[in-house]
């Protein structure tokens, strides 16, 4: 069976794409610019990391740059700035369509305590 | 006081967030895992709650695998030692550190390498389990079946299915809770915890089970060897499982013989007894009688042995007797085709569970010893 290529990031795939965006980054920098940027918000796990660094260089999303004895440095490819920006255009999508159904709701919203009975 | 001590750990090792759970609830007890088993050891810590993670192994090279756990150490994770040959047991003592795996979607990712890597040895492993069950049930298509099955080959492959059908079920479970795993991290589900104290309650009847089995194979196997008797046909105990010779042929019998023996052996299904007594060039008998459990299985050990004597004398005039004394009967005589004039015979009967195979090469005739050989059908009724 064909390997299914990734179409959908999650948050900690999004954010390790994200941290690779400006600079190369070794795996205790990307977790701490991943906090950083955050605010703690999305955690990543140090098994979660590697997973997903190894599973990004199999896609090529991601390659090796250095090897400096236990510090391995990662840097974004071509193929990964390209989702990286397809996830984005996706997100604002998601974004845009909530904001509107938000306001819709709540435009209806008087309308609806009108019809609900006495 | 000692400082290690072992446990019998939960079975399925692909049951991640149960031994999990398991090995929490050992370390809140003060105990840390140092060695993985059958009966892991534990090294004797301060009792402190903690997070236990199974990390499923990678393929990551030696300077892939010290960066990970140098990062995994600086999170507070520490390595305590491998599982199986399929995790790495990590321990977290900071209640503050995140957790191992933050994403059970990019976590399915590592599942789906440990499924692959399982379904790919579970294949190996079928494909040796059919190739030794295939080699078990050679004796199968031997001409004697019906005989091994009766001395105790269904002990071996009673205990062969047994065994396969245990096996079987284990890795297609194995598989089944693998992938069931795999798809709940995809859809974003944490692991499942079990019960631990369930799971090692499986475990130990498991181990009872398996035990009680290698002790009853163990109590059979020296059983069959204990019943098994061989001596000097003058010594064999009363009464004799055939007609002898000094019945048939008696001016024979007094010749010296160049061997004679009996032999005995027994077991759940069947007891057999043989007699071997022959001159070379001379006068022979050979006889075996066989008492069975049931009717039904000594006719059919009846028409294997009537096979066995046609393929022994396969010229032989084949003779079926019709007589009330016996359930079976048929003489197979090959005449008297040689110089020493003597007549090769063989007479297979049956009586109730009680069968007879007596071959001969003498001066005589067996069928007209038909009446001896109701009585000793009779006698060993």
């Amino acid at each position: 069976m064909a390997r299914e290529p990734l179409k959908v990031l999650t948050e900690s795939m999004f954010y390790v794409l994200l941290s690779l965006l400006r600079q190369e980054r070794c795996g205790t920098e990307i977790v701490q610019y991943v906090d950083d940027a955050t605010a703690g918000r999305v955690p990543l796990g140090p098994g979660t990391l590697y997973t997903i660094l190894a599973k990004f260089q199999e896609e090529g999303l991601i390659r090796e740059t250095a090897v400096e004895g236990r510090k391995r440095t990662y840097a974004i490819t071509d193929r990964g700035r390209a989702l990286f920006r397809q996830e984005l255009s996706r997100l604002r999508l998601c974004v845009a369509d909530g904001e509107r159904e938000e306001r819709a709701a709540e435009h209806l919203l008087p309308g609806r305590r009108e019809e609900e009975p006495t | 006081m000692k400082n290690h001590k072992r446990f019998l750990a939960p079975m399925d090792l692909w049951d991640v967030g149960t031994i999990e759970a398991w090995l929490e609830e050992k370390a809140a007890q003060g105990w840390i895992l140092e060695k993985w088993g059958s009966y892991p050891r534990f090294e004797r810590i301060e009792p402190r709650p903690c997070r236990v993670r199974l990390d499923p192994q990678s393929q990551r090279i030696q300077v892939e695998q010290e960066e990970a756990d140098a990062l995994y150490r600086d999170m507070g994770w520490r390595r305590a030692c491998p599982l199986g040959d399929g995790y790495l047991v990590y321990y977290c003592f900071d209640p503050a550190a995140p957790d191992l795996y933050t994403d059970p979607a990019s976590q399915a990712w590592a599942w789906e390498k440990l499924l692959k890597r399982t379904v790919r040895r579970n294949a190996l492993a079928l494909l040796l389990l059919a190739v030794w069950t295939a080699l078990q049930f050679d004796d199968l298509f031997s001409d004697n079946v019906v005989e091994l099955f009766l001395r105790g080959m269904w002990a071996v492959w009673l205990f062969v299915v047994l065994f396969v059908g245990g096996e079987l079920w284990r890795l297609a479970r194995q598989i089944r809770g693998i992938r069931r795993q795999r798809k709940q991290l995809e859809a974003g589900v944490p692991l499942e915890r079990g019960d631990p104290a369930r799971a090692v309650k499986r475990r130990m009847r498991s181990e009872v089970i398996g035990w009680a089995t290698i002790v009853l194979l163990y109590v059979f196997v020296v059983g069959l060897a204990a019943g098994q008797r061989e001596m000097p046909l003058s010594d064999a105990p009363e009464p004799l499982p055939y007609v002898a010779m000094e019945v048939l042929a008696p001016e024979e019998a007094v010749l010296p013989m160049d061997a004679a023996f009996y032999r005995e052996s027994g077991g759940l299904l069947l007891t057999l007894r043989s007699v071997e007594e022959f001159q070379w060039e001379g006068p022979y008998l050979e006889a075996k009688m066989a008492r069975v459990c049931a009717a039904p299985l000594a006719d059919l050990l009846y028409q294997e042995w009537l096979s066995e004597a046609e393929t022994r004398l396969p010229r032989a005039a084949v003779t079926v007797h019709q007589d009330s004394r016996f359930d079976q009967v048929a003489l197979l005589d090959n005449g008297t085709g040689t110089n020493d004039g003597r007549a090769r015979q063989l007479l297979v009967a049956r009586q109730g569970r009680a069968v007879i195979y007596q071959a001969v090469r003498l001066h005589g005739d067996l069928s007209a010893h038909l009446d001896d050989f109701a009585a000793v059908l009779a006698e060993f009724q």
